[in-house]
């Protein structure tokens, strides 16, 4: 067993946190994480009293991407103080339990507040990798809700009895797309039938959505959208059938009149007789115009028709980097959403 | 004569010279728990130099191998208990056999001699229970449990204290022919912990909590006894005790008479005992019918616990094959008195269970009107506060508050205070402050004759129709919160369990 000495407290005020305390051993037993635990809410310096909201359980894969997603986290606690357990499970043959482990106490000052939250990884490995649920319960913080993040991948979930676990689940509806749209959607049907999940690349079509939905605030601008006749979405791939799906449902526009095309950023265009809504990508804000196919040069065209009517470009925030941004909406919104569940029907019957 | 330099003087509480007699010396409980307590208590200055321990058992030692036993027993101890030690006397013999008593006399009588105990004698009587009437007989035959005046001598007991309120009143009766109820301390370690003394701090000196402590605000009570061990080579033992006679005789109604009784009019053995009889008096006894509705018993087949592949119950050493004892109750009480009226109280305990864990939650009643969009406080619980007994002693308070942001949204935030992180004095173990109140006389944290009996007459009903079969067992999976019998039992009311 290799074990580090606990870190120096030091004081809170980075913006992701300050790492407070730390313990790692590369071979370990559950007593000796609980004990480690007890410890270090013992020894830090972070008062008697603590406040929490949640437990967030990440269920990890040990590839590059769930990596990257899971160290993008550790400043989540800023928003959703409570606990974070990463559960990576570690492939190996042998009928031996193998268990290592990590603890991270971190703190942040925000305003006058002082917020705490603590971040355990465990990497296991045999038989017990099919039984993290034993190992998640008695670390969870009691009374408070478990989000389960399946940042592994939806398709096979090692230990079921997270899911029991879980009051919500989150997905990335990018990582489970690289199979089929319709195998995706009935995926991602399945989780929702057990319970609410929240699917991170809905999530980032937010800002889209409300872009869009801006435009046509007016209402003699909104009865255009009955009009509405094709739709062309470019993006990354299960965002754009979301966001697709949703205008769909919306509108009443038939699923074979929209086009799907592949890209970074949410794009979108919407046909609207003689006239266009475009969504355009931005670095911070997703902008949306609506514009004439032909403008009048006269003025007293369609287009002029449009401007009379609102502002004829909106724009919305979607705050800060990607992951830890979805994360956070998504752990603000732990309940079923109906709008969501629709656009997943209908993204998985869109065309290629 | 008292010191005159220490008039005035805040000083810590002290044992007064006295010799502790421990029948059971060699045993599991002295090593593990005992002389730890006693070594804490030599660190904390509490014992004096008029303190000895005269071990008895059978095991063949002599007084050199039981000061190496006491020594092994506290690797890390200081000099002053290896200097303690020094002073330890054995009684090597049987306990029905009088000449046992009549060296262990003796050795007494020396050790008043050396260590200056003044004749003074607590006999601690850390053995199997039906050895308990042995040894009081023993010494009551001798000479040793009816002291001269000005001497003392107590007997210290720990649960079982019975199998059934017959054999609990039968215990009692031998007990009380060597030795006076004011020198019977019987113990539970949970009264000896500290979070659950805490309760009467919480109670009795906050003035926000005693206000809302009864049936107008309280909507339910739900007190979790967890284990997350099985019952290992306890088996043969567990095969005659199961959880309720094992938990919930004991702790169980220790731990509700401290919550729910009434304020004490004074804090002591009189003022807190008094009160909580007559709470354990409120409890409704229950006929057969009312067991078969607010009752579950359950046994665990094999499992994962805290990430170990476990047996089931059945597989254990010394257990039947074809065993039907609990390993797992819930029940559904009723306090029938003015406070807690109409208010569920709900128990669970059991072994196997997904972490050790012991804890009374108070749900508070919701409000009447919430006056925001449900949609914006849908994942809003009602209030609860949690006291944590064990591990991790605590307190903690489940409440809504608005999340930053434009919207009215209002989310559950548990506040938590962590009670070994308040305070720099180091909490004292159970064993610790039994010991030593039993040793000053003081029996505030130890349980009366008729707690014992009315605990038995809760129980007992509960034991007689589970015998009949009206209450099959339910099997559960070592790891889980137990069986979908007890969900249905607190869902029933459309409430459930909390994930402690």
């Amino acid at each position: 067993m290799t074990e580090t000495a606990p870190a120096s407290p030091a004081v809170p005020d980075a913006p992701d946190g300050t790492l407070v305390d730390s313990w790692r051993a590369a071979d370990t037993r559950f007593e000796a994480v609980v004990a480690e635990l007890a410890r270090m809410r013992a020894d830090a310096e972070i008062g008697a009293t603590r406040a929490a909201v949640v437990n967030l359980v990440v269920l990890a894969a040990a590839d590059a991407g769930a990596t990257r997603a899971i160290d993008s986290i550790v400043g989540l606690g800023r928003h959703h103080p409570g606990r974070i357990i990463v559960i990576v499970p570690r492939g190996g043959a042998g009928d031996d339990n193998r268990m290592a482990a990590g603890l991270e106490l971190y703190g942040s000052q925000v305003e006058d507040r002082s917020l705490w939250w603590d971040v355990v990884r465990l990497e296991i490995g045999g038989p017990v990798a099919g039984h993290a649920e034993s190992l998640v319960e008695p670390l969870l913080l009691h009374d408070l809700p478990v989000a389960l993040w399946l940042a592994g991948g939806t398709r096979r979930v090692d230990s079921p009895g997270l899911l029991d676990l879980a009051a919500q689940l989150i997905v990335s509806g990018e990582r489970a797309a690289s199979i089929s749209a319709p195998a995706t959607a009935e995926g991602l049907a399945g989780l929702v039938r057990r319970k609410p999940l929240s699917d991170l690349a809905w999530v980032a079509t937010e800002p889209a959505r409300q872009a869009l939905a801006r435009l046509f605030d007016a209402p003699e601008r909104a009865e255009l959208l009955s009009g509405a006749n094709r739709l062309r979405v470019e993006g990354p791939p299960w965002s754009s059938r979301l966001l697709a799906g949703w205008f769909c449902e919306r509108t009443g526009l038939a699923p074979d009149s929209v086009e799907i095309a592949l890209g970074d950023d949410l794009r979108a265009e919407v046909g609207l007789g003689s006239l266009r809504a475009e969504l355009e990508a931005g670095p911070v804000w997703p902008a949306g115009r609506v514009a004439a196919d032909n403008p009048d040069p006269a003025g007293s065209g369609p287009g002029m028709a449009v401007a009379r009517l609102g502002p004829t470009r909106v724009s919305v925030s979607h705050g800060g980097s990607a992951t830890r941004r979805l994360l956070t909406a998504a752990l603000s919104r732990p309940w079923r959403d109906p709008r969501y569940e629709t656009a997943l029907e209908l993204a998985g019957r869109l065309g290629p | 004569m008292t010191n005159p330099l220490a008039a005035g003087m805040e000083m810590s509480r002290k044992a007064p010279p006295v010799a502790l007699v421990v029948f059971g010396a060699s045993g599991d409980l002295t090593s593990r728990k005992l002389l730890p307590a006693l070594a804490a208590l030599s660190r904390r200055r509490q014992l004096t130099d008029a303190f000895a321990v005269v071990g008895v058992a059978r095991s063949d030692m002599d007084d050199q191998g039981f000061r190496k036993l006491a020594a092994e027993a506290v690797p890390e101890a200081r000099p002053e208990w290896e200097e303690l030690v020094k002073g330890f006397r054995y009684v090597q013999g049987e306990y029905g056999h009088p000449d046992t008593f009549e060296r262990l006399h003796a050795v007494l009588d020396e050790v008043d001699e050396a260590r200056g105990t003044n004749g003074n004698r607590v006999f601690y009587l850390a053995t199997v229970p039906e050895q308990f009437g042995v040894v009081a007989a023993g010494l009551d035959e001798h000479g040793l449990a009816r002291l001269a005046p000005g001497h003392f001598g107590r007997l210290v007991i720990e649960k079982p204290f019975g199998r059934d309120p017959e054999s609990a009143a039968a215990l009692d009766a031998t007990i009380h022919s060597a030795f006076d109820e004011d020198s019977i301390y019987r113990i539970d370690h949970y009264l000896g912990k500290e979070t659950v003394q805490n309760v009467l701090a919480l109670r009795f000196a906050n003035a926000i909590f005693e206000p809302v402590w009864n049936r107008q605000y309280v909507d339910h009570v739900q007190v979790t006894v967890a284990e997350s061990l099985g019952v290992g080579h306890r088996g043969g033992f567990y095969e005659t005790a199961g959880a309720l006679r094992d938990i919930v005789q004991n702790h169980v109604m220790q731990v509700l008479g401290i919550t729910l009784m009434e304020p004490p009019a004074t804090v002591d053995a009189h003022g807190i005992r008094d009160e909580k009889v007559k709470l354990l008096k409120a409890i409704e006894i229950m006929d057969e019918d009312k067991v078969v509705t607010s009752t579950v018993r359950g046994q665990y087949d094999a499992g994962w616990v805290e990430g170990e592949a476990v047996i089931g119950y059945r597989q254990e050493e010394g257990v039947v094959p074809d065993s039907t004892t609990d390993t797992y109750v819930a029940m559904r009480l009723a306090v029938d008195n003015w406070r807690w009226a109409g208010v569920p109280i709900f128990v669970r305990t059991g072994k196997r269970l997904p972490k050790r864990v012991t804890e009374v939650a108070m749900s508070f009643a919701k409000v009447p009107h919430l006056p925001f969009a449900s949609a914006l406080t849908r994942d809003l619980d009602a209030n609860s506060l949690v006291v944590r007994i064990q591990p991790d002693e605590g307190v903690t308070v489940c409440f809504g508050a608005k999340v930053p942001g434009s919207e009215f949204r209002v989310r559950t935030v548990s506040m938590d205070f962590a009670y070994g992180a308040a305070f720099i004095e180091e909490s004292p173990d159970a064993y610790e402050r039994l010991l030593l109140d039993a040793m000053v006389g003081d029996p505030t944290l130890f349980i009366r004759s008729d707690e014992v009996e009315q605990s038995w007459k809760v129980v007992a009903p509960v034991l007689h129709a589970w015998s009949g079969g009206d209450v099959p067992i339910s099997r559960y999976a070592a790891g889980t919160w137990g069986p979908r019998q007890a969900d249905r039992l607190i869902e029933a009311g459309g409430r459930r369990w909390r994930r402690p």
